[in-house]
């Protein structure tokens, strides 16, 4: 008897890789000076070394502040929920090495876009994001899933704030860190992606839109290794790869939370891929669109309410994102059509369970039917802020930010969005366990069920 | 009761980037996995190595292993998933020189070829630097710098947006990735003419030299810095005006006053919207510019004369240029029409002043009056100088004692009044 070849996905998702952010705090809530952050990040580095399952995991400082710390993965297979599991496991447990060093320091760690217990001297410097790293194959990739993330940035960016609250005051943005970030910038339109004309689309994006370094936009098509895009037949699984690099998403506090949206970020890659291996491509959202967008994104979170492209000349009455809807749509309800119309097939590929998406599709549901809830953690973040006195949120969000930092599965607003409507939170997971079961895609294209 | 070991799944990216055939659907891969999956027996595994099979003519297909789920090696019965198939893209667009993927277009081959013929790929599609716009060998444009070379463009300028061939290419002078084309450098970064001369290399000539005459293919454009160059404010004093140079600022009242006019003209107006600037569409204030410094006299006809000479010369000027050049004449010869109705009016109402306010031959002693210029007042009538044409040398029962006599007829007229003698040869003024 040969080997069986028992499943066969047509386009897969790839590795990812996670630079995830922390912003390293004394007990009295300020950020760590230099020294105290590189005794910690040694002590961390230590321990990191000494667990054999934390292979390739290290510890980095990508910003120009001491106080912002990366826990960073290698590029890791996240094909099944087991592998995804084990993904967030080794997360958590490279964070609990980050933690433990932290604490024998007296010190503590936050994850948030910005300091949220104590003020720098104007506006924040120490600005801290999860960075998502999406391994690419080829040049044609790199130019339809970039540009598909970039019309689905303001979707994306809504449900990834987490910077309401900084220096124990609410905020008029729900991600201030990307308000005042000075380096992020509106990812253009890439008409023709090619690795061999790299200088000539440097030098226009330098010229036309002022923009000296492609890799300062918020998606980085550069992201990783991008010499690798050179070699045509390079082998695969190797350390480095190419990727297409994901810059605004606030760092956040839950590892479901974070789960939820690294299988978004892969389906939508999946879709991406796809569409290159088919030789479509994607039409061009104009620049004024999203940058008006990705401005309402970044004030309300979850809560903005998207506009349409008026910019777009086309008539034909294609229906799969806000921009071609011509209505506008609330970013929870908007990212919601997008997984229903576009990412469903890929999230079946993606073996994704409904639980798995419950931090983000729970609260984007709750808000579709109008019902109180979080959509996001910014929202939490601005409501313990403003339910409580200084002193008390401060504890709150020391413990809680413990707690979640300690665990693969607490997810704080998925529970409070589950208690606070508890029949209508089933009805929901209902629904999606339905639209997550497999023969669901095959039903809609039409075909016989397996 | 023995409960029977479950199999372990062994997962792989299926590379088939050096198979050529399209593999795109669970049927044709079970096709493939027929073919191969008796050859894989025995390989060894180990995560992240590769298993590869030719098929046949160099058609290799590529399992990488992403996980072995411990197991050393393929066995009969180990379970395989394919968690994604790598292929070469299907090829919708292609080069039409070799075929391959070609994802740029030649614009201008989009209207004038088929469908797809504008495609090109990334070895045959040409580019001119600074622009992500896809030329093809033919549509490459031609470099247009001003001395007609028959090159090929290489790059944009940054200032003035224009192609221009390697020939006219000048780096920023710290910075190398920016390029200007020689005549942007120049107006850029050249130094002035002046400075230089004197030793002094550190101010930048951003002002050029403006003056131009019939035998000049370009004006002067000497760099000057703002210290060196006159600015001739022909729109008045709180604008820029025309900039010359030391050499030009002296040769400027003996020029023909067609050149002047020509030059005054064509030279860009003053478009800031703070302080006040003059129109050139008056014939009045056309006459006071160009009789600046010059010594013999400019008639308001022969002015209108030589701007009618411009006609043929102007059809080569911008559109702007010609805009303004209309409507100078169309105001010129409109006025040049009611100067002799005006002068008429006036002279009888002088004769009639003098006859009643002095005397029947002062009056007759009046042979003519020219107007020689007027000036427009916000608020008040405008002013008029008058030259009052006397056959007799003496002004004084004109002008009066203290000059009563002639401020009521000024003040009456809203004019000044010069006299002059005619009786000699040439017209003398009477002081």
């Amino acid at each position: 008897m040969p080997p069986k070849l028992e499943k066969v996905i047509i386009n897969g998702s790839s590795r990812h890789r996670l630079y995830k952010g922390f912003l390293l705090l004394d007990s009295n809530g300020y950020l760590a000076n230099e020294v105290l952050s590189k005794r910690i990040e040694e002590n961390a580095q230590q321990r990191l070394l000494q667990r054999l399952a934390l292979t390739g995991f290290t510890l980095e400082r990508l910003s120009d502040h001491p106080a912002v710390m990366h826990v960073m993965t290698p590029f890791l297979p996240l094909f099944t929920v087991k592998q995804r599991t084990l993904f967030i496991l080794r997360l958590v447990a490279a964070t609990s090495c980050l933690l433990e060093a932290a604490e024998e320091a007296s010190c503590q760690l936050a994850a948030a876009g910005v300091n949220p217990y104590r003020k720098e001297d104007e506006e924040p410097r120490a600005l801290c994001a999860d960075i998502h790293q999406i391994e690419v194959y080829e040049e044609g990739e790199v130019e339809r899933i970039y540009n598909l993330y970039r019309q689905f940035l303001p979707e994306l960016l809504a449900i990834s704030t987490h910077s309401a609250v900084y220096g124990t005051s609410v905020q008029k943005d729900f991600s201030l860190r990307m308000r005042v970030n000075l380096a992020s910038y509106l990812p253009r339109y890439i008409s023709q992606f090619s690795e061999q004309h790299l200088e000539h689309l440097e030098l226009f994006i330098r010229k036309k839109h002022k923009l000296s370094n492609l890799s300062q936009m918020d998606i980085n098509p550069l992201g990783g290794d991008p010499s690798a895009l050179r070699k045509p037949e390079r082998p695969l699984l190797l350390k480095t790869a190419a990727a297409v690099e994901l810059r605004f998403i606030d760092a956040q506090c839950s590892f479901p939370f974070i789960r939820a949206q690294v299988i978004l970020l892969q389906a939508l890659a999946m879709h991406g891929r796809e569409l290159a291996r088919v030789g479509r491509r994607l039409f061009p959202v104009s620049d004024e669109s999203l940058d008006e967008n990705k401005a309402l994104a970044l004030h309300s979170g979850g809560g903005a309410v998207l506009r349409p492209d008026s910019y777009r000349r086309s008539d034909e009455p294609r229906k799969s994102s806000t921009y071609e809807r011509k209505e506008p749509e609330v970013a929870t309800t908007a990212l919601l059509k997008l997984i229903e119309d576009t990412l469903l097939d890929a999230l079946l590929d993606l073996e994704c369970e409904p639980w798995e998406l419950y931090p983000i599709t729970l609260g984007a549901e709750l808000r579709r039917r109008e019902k109180r809830c979080f959509a996001n953690y910014a929202e939490y973040q601005q409501y313990l802020c403003t339910a409580y006195p200084e002193e008390r949120f401060i504890a709150i969000l020391q413990e809680q930010t413990r707690l979640l930092l300690s665990s693969s599965t607490f997810d704080i607003i998925c529970d409070y969005n589950r208690q606070l409507h508890q029949k209508l939170a089933q009805e929901i997971e209902s629904v999606w366990s339905e639209k997550l079961a497999p023969h669901h895609s095959s039903e809609s294209k039409g075909e016989a069920p397996c | 009761m023995l409960e029977m070991p479950v199999p372990a799944v062994v997962q792989v990216i299926c590379d088939l980037r050096r198979f050529y055939f399209n593999i795109d659907n669970q049927k044709k891969m079970d096709e493939l996995w027929e073919t191969i999956n008796e050859r894989l027996v025995g390989r060894e595994l180990r995560t992240g190595s590769e298993l590869g099979v030719y098929i046949d003519r160099g058609k290799l297909v590529r399992l990488w292993v992403v996980d072995a789920q411990g197991q050393t090696h393929v066995t009969p019965d180990t379970i395989f998933h394919i968690t994604d198939i790598v292929r070469n893209p299907q090829l919708v667009y292609r080069c039409r020189t070799c075929n391959n993927y070609g994802p740029f277009r030649c614009m201008d081959c989009v209207d004038t070829r088929p469908r797809g013929q504008e495609r090109l790929c990334s070895t045959h599609a040409k580019f001119v630097e600074g622009r992500w716009r896809a030329y093809c060998d033919e549509h490459l444009p031609p470099c247009r710098c001003f001395s007609f070379c028959k090159d090929t463009a290489t790059f944009c300028c940054e200032h003035c947006n224009g192609f221009y061939g390697e020939h006219y290419r000048t780096s920023h002078p710290h910075d190398k990735t920016i390029d200007y084309c020689q005549k942007c450098y120049d107006r850029l970064f050249g130094h002035c003419s002046v400075c230089s001369t004197e030793g002094r290399s550190e101010s930048l000539g951003t002002l050029r030299c403006s003056f131009k005459s019939w035998d000049m293919a370009y004006p002067c454009g000497e760099a000057l810095c703002w210290k060196h160059a006159l600015q001739w404010k022909i729109w008045g004093p709180h604008q820029h005006g025309i900039t010359l140079c030391e050499r030009h600022k002296r040769l400027i009242r003996n020029s023909n006053p067609k050149d002047v006019l020509a030059m005054m003209i064509t030279t860009r107006p003053p478009r800031s919207r703070h302080g006040k600037s003059f129109s050139l569409a008056n014939l009045y204030r056309l006459r006071r510019l160009l009789k600046r410094d010059r010594t013999e006299s400019l008639s308001f006809e022969a002015i209108v004369e030589t701007l009618h000479a411009l006609s043929e010369q102007s059809k080569a000027w911008d559109k702007y240029a010609q805009q303004r050049y209309k409507e100078i004449v169309n105001s010129c010869d409109k006025t040049l029409q009611e100067i002799p109705i005006r002068q008429n009016e006036m002279l009888a109402k002088i004769r009639e002043y003098y006859w009643d306010e002095v005397s029947k031959k002062a009056a007759q002693a009046i042979a003519w009056l020219t107007i020689e210029d007027r000036y427009v007042r916000p608020g008040q009538p405008d002013l008029f100088f008058l030259a009052v044409q006397l056959t007799t040398p003496s002004k004084r029962p004109y002008i009066g004692i203290g000059g009563e006599t002639v401020k009521r007829i000024e003040s009456q007229l809203s004019a000044r009044l010069d006299f002059w003698d005619i009786t000699v040869t040439p017209p003398r003024r009477i002081d």
